[in-house]
């Protein structure tokens, strides 16, 4: 017990005792409450799934009909699906049930704020394993609001193995509830509920808090609780994350694991969910009941004995998790920079996952995000004292950092500080955003102004700047409020490539004069790029003379700090700005024009419009940025279908560049990670074994998502045995494993190639998704320039040797003489055209056409020739050419 | 520089009179934790990296196994 002592956790003066929470419980409406009978879980599956509309309406012919339901109040509606022989055989469960209902819910142009969008969440059928690590997983879906596509994402927490036991295999959340609202299912008693629940907290760290209070019988229970909550900045931001609770019982608090990706959390905010709610009590090895239960627990022991044997020698996971990558990363080359400009940094060693376990990170502690799992990876600093934001002051407990914390609030926005990095990895998660979009899409708007594209006057005030950990946080605490810069960045980057060359160009000099005799602040040269000191964010700043007294002597910045005035503008931070200038008043005979207009309105002469997506304004006139301008931008916005890319370099590896742009919901690298294999082994040199890896990993990776099971034992340890394997990069031995689990719990034997086929049926399905709500073409696999080498000057000449030798010895052209201007465009043209036959070949090893589109002969081939996913690839292959002429495909011609 | 050679992860690579799978892995700043040494097909175990010599034409695989997060 020494270890609860020294937690002190506190934050509990935000959190109500149990007298206010009953009372705030009290004041729940019950808008619909629903029965249902328990089941016994048969291999895996209960064979039915759970359908919630929290209100609102909309088209519901197309989905599965409700074999009971009840209807409540303010259009709530709770029924049951059964779940198919269909969806097992084609669909399995996890990822592919959640797209199996999406599809079914929406239409081909339904957007991510529509009422009929679902939520979509499942835990697989090996979910709830207690025996082997890793076995406790959900996946959730819905339609995105950075890609406007299905999007998938992957989350530990207990919520889905205890809505599993709870009785259910999937659970759909469509509609809009009226006002904020919480379900609870209650797995033991067997109902379900929809509640309203005006008092409650939003933000995820006090509301999992005060969930698991209420509705626990006493201190024991709160670990039979599980809840999904996001927080406020979902409200306003597009990369809204879910947090899926479990009760830490050693820390006595909850602890909270991130869907993280795609903005599920922002649809979730926008249904007015405050959080679904599960309890079960009861949990035991067999649940499932398994069909051969001896395999499981001989598949378990062998993984946790290498845990116990191995983890210190190999990953560290148990003390530091996946940050105990930080340095390697950096040694490679391969840790994101400035914006994915470079792969390491001199100031990697202050963030180095050293510093973290020595001075941050609780050790010793069984941090496991599902029972059994040895791999204990779920690491937390405690008692983080935070500097800024709604809680400043707060002694929190921060889940991480994980690897991609570090480097996507780290060094890919230049910041250097574990402590900044902890502060935003914990707003990340109670505010409800994506930490690996937040670095990215914050590394892009530094980028931007460092380069002159915008300046003070557009970020009010914000010095945009690599390395300040205070604007990390601080554009997080403004899109709580609704009010800011923050705003437009936590649009996520291709919103902010598109809003930022809408409202950021600079008046051409005849408009000069319409500006009311207000000066336009601009920007001409690139500002220096250089950090600037965090402490001088404070509001004793009254203008640049303090600066200069604190021998702060950038010219630039201060050149453009001095005659604003210095204001508390910041949301909910009383330290917000270093200098605030004033909002702008409206303009006399500057025109309005509609949305509509804006394309064909000319560069450089200011105009007034609204935007629906992006309602903050400093009321600045707009003015589009030049042609060259907006182009800039597209070579290094890291986004791809509108997701930011995660935090790994992948200039270097070209299967990697293609396991990123080639992703069907956007750069996640949870597809494919092959750039050791690609890039340092070289095992996969010609463009075909590249294109087989990228065949093989995504599929062996989908299936993790289609069972409930946690990709890290796969290769966070690695059998002693493993270097004599003719194919070590696959972890053969653990494979077998989950083979074994696998049959251990449905009784089917399985082997590489039918896993394969299982996982092709739902990536297919997925990639025809997409084609039918507007993507999935080559087109869309296209990624930034930058993504595929470098790209300036600098880059270039950062790691001039490599890339001089790469032009003489791999293209073929003598470096001597030439520019280096010539040379990156040598450089960047071979690596378009590279890509291009990477993307030949991929398409080609997946059964696709050179458009990217699946062919019928594919569909035939994995038993997934659907009438509805034929229906969309049809005009396609026949557009292209691509459909088969033989008399046996007549069929799916009608 | 002898101008001999030996491939290395499939590239050619100069070799030096007394090179082992150590210096080979210190030459190229291979500090990943979790790699397979091979020389000639050969697994070398981890104990034996230090004395393990490489000869000119010999054909070395030092194969890092991460499959990402
Ligand atoms: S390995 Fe880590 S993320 Fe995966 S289940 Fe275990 S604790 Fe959770």
């Amino acid at each position: 017990m020494e270890f609860v002592e020294k937690v002190q956790n506190d934050y509990r003066h935000h959190i109500a005792g149990r007298d206010e929470i009953l009372a705030m419980k009290a004041k729940h409406k019950v808008l619909a409450s629903y029965s249902y009978e328990p089941t016994v879980i048969d291999k895996g599956y209960n064979s039915r799934s759970l359908y919630i509309s929290v209100g609102g309406s909309f088209d519901t012919s197309g989905q599965d009909p409700l074999t009971s339901q009840v209807r409540g109040d303010s259009g709530v509606v709770i029924g049951e699906k059964a779940v198919t022989e269909l969806m097992k055989e084609k669909f399995v469960g996890g990822k592919g049930f959640d797209l199996y209902h999406l599809w079914r819910a929406v239409g081909d142009s339904t957007k991510w704020n529509a009422p009929e969008n679902e939520i979509v969440i499942s835990p697989g059928p090996l979910c709830g394993i207690t025996q082997y690590p890793g076995s406790g997983k959900s996946l959730v879906v819905a339609i995105s609001p950075v890609t406007g596509l299905p999007f998938d994402s992957n989350v530990g927490g207990y919520f889905g193995p205890f809505f599993k036991f709870a009785g259910f295999d999937a659970l759909e959340l469509q509609g809009i509830a009226e006002e904020g609202i919480v379900i609870y299912i209650d797995g033991n008693n067997h109902t379900v509920s929809v509640e309203t629940a005006p008092d409650e907290a939003v933000d995820s760290h006090i509301l999992c808090e005060q969930l698991h209070e209420m509705y626990a019988e006493n201190d024991a229970d709160k670990e039979n609780i599980s809840v999904i909550a996001t927080g406020r900045a979902a409200e306003h931001s597009y990369v809204g994350c879910l947090n899926f609770s479990f009760w830490d019982k050693r820390r006595n608090c909850a602890r909270i694991k991130q869907a993280g990706r795609g903005g599920i959390g922002t649809v979730f905010r926008h249904k007015n969910i405050k959080a679904v709610v599960v309890r079960y009590k009861g949990v035991h090895g067999d649940l499932n009941n398994p069909s051969k239960k001896g395999l499981i627990n001989a598949a378990g022991v062998r993984l946790h004995t290498e845990m116990a044997t191995l983890d210190t020698k190999q990953n560290n996971m148990r003390k530091i998790g996946t940050a105990n990558i930080i340095e390697v990363m950096d040694a490679y080359d391969l840790l994101p920079t400035h914006n994915y400009r470079y792969g390491a940094h001199p100031e990697t060693p202050k963030i180095a996952s050293k510093v973290f376990i020595e001075k941050y990170v609780t050790q010793n502690v069984p941090d496991g995000c599902w029972f059994g799992c040895s791999m204990s990876c779920a690491k937390a600093a405690d008692n983080f004292e935070l500097r800024t934001g709604a809680y400043k002051g707060s002694k929190v407990c921060v889940d991480g950092p994980e690897y991609e914390n570090a480097g996507g609030l780290g060094s890919n926005v230049g910041c250097f500080d574990p402590h900044w990095i902890l502060e935003a990895n914990f707003y990340c998660d109670t505010y409800g955003v994506d930490t690996i979009s937040h670095g990215t899409m914050t590394a892009f708007a530094q980028e931007c102004y460092q380069r002159g594209l915008f300046n003070l006057d557009d970020t009010e005030g914000l010095d945009m700047r690599w390395g300040n950990g205070f604007t990390l946080n601080e554009l997080m605490h403004q899109m709580v409020a609704g009010d800011g810069f923050g705003v437009i960045v936590g649009k996520g980057v291709r919103q902010q490539k598109r809003i930022f060359a809408e409202r950021f160009g600079k008046p051409s000099p005849e408009f000069e004069s319409v500006l009311g005799g207000r000066a336009w602040q601009s920007v001409d040269e690139p500002v220096t790029d250089k950090p600037i000191p965090t402490a001088f964010f404070n509001k004793k700043l009254t203008d640049c003379e303090f600066l200069k007294s604190e021998g702060y002597d950038d010219e630039k910045i201060l050149g453009e700090i001095k005659g604003t005035m210095l204001e508390n503008g910041g949301a909910n931070n009383d330290s917000a700005f270093i200098a605030a200038p004033a909002r702008w008043e409206k303009i006399e005979g500057i025109p309005t024009i509609s949305r509509e207009e804006i394309a064909a309105w000319p560069s450089g002469k200011p105009y007034y419009s609204d935007d629906p997506d992006c309602a903050y304004t400093n009321g600045r006139p707009w003015v589009k940025m030049t042609p060259e301008q907006v182009a800039e931008m597209e070579d290094f916005g890291m986004e791809n279908k509108g997701l930011e890319y995660s935090e790994y370099l992948m200039k270097e590896s070209l299967a990697q560049q293609g396991g990123y742009a080639l992703c069907n919901k956007g750069p996640q690298h949870d597809e494919a990670w092959l750039i050791f294999m690609d890039m340092v082994n070289n095992q996969i040199p010609t463009f075909e074994d590249k294109a087989e890896a990228l065949h093989y990993f995504p599929m062996f990776r989908t299936w993790f998502g289609l069972l409930g099971l946690c990709k890290l034992p796969w290769n966070d340890v690695t059998p002693v045995n493993n270097k004599y394997e003719k194919e070590p990069a696959k972890i053969p031995e653990h494979v077998q494993n989950y083979f074994d689990i696998y049959e251990g719990v449905t009784g089917f034997k399985h082997n590489e190639a039918s896993m394969v086929v299982q996982s092709e049926r739902v990536y297919t399905f997925q990639r025809i998704f997409i084609l039918r709500m507007g993507s999935g073409q080559r087109i869309h696999d296209k990624p930034p320039r930058r993504s595929l080498g470098p790209i300036t000057v600098s880059e270039y000449e950062s790691r001039a040797e490599r890339y001089d030798k790469q032009m003489k010895e791999t293209i073929g052209i003598d470096p001597a003489g030439k520019s280096v201007e010539e040379k990156v465009s040598i450089t960047m043209d071979y690596r378009w055209d590279q890509f291009r036959q990477l993307v030949d070949a991929v398409y080609k090893r997946r059964g696709w056409t050179p458009n990217g589109i699946p062919k019928l002969e594919k569909l035939i081939e994995i038993e997934m020739a659907l009438p509805e996913l034929v229906e969309v690839i049809r005009p396609h292959l026949k557009a292209e050419g691509y459909w088969p002429t033989g008399s046996e495909y007549a069929k799916y011609d009608a | 520089m002898t101008g001999q050679t030996i491939m290395l992860n499939n590239r050619v690579y100069p070799y030096t009179e007394g090179l082992t799978i150590t210096s080979l892995l210190a030459e190229n700043r291979y500090g990943f934790s979790h790699i397979i040494a091979k020389i000639n097909g050969k697994v070398i175990e981890d104990e034996l990296w230090p004395d393990a010599k490489v000869s000119a034409g010999d054909n070395v695989e030092l194969i890092h196994v991460f499959g990402g997060g």
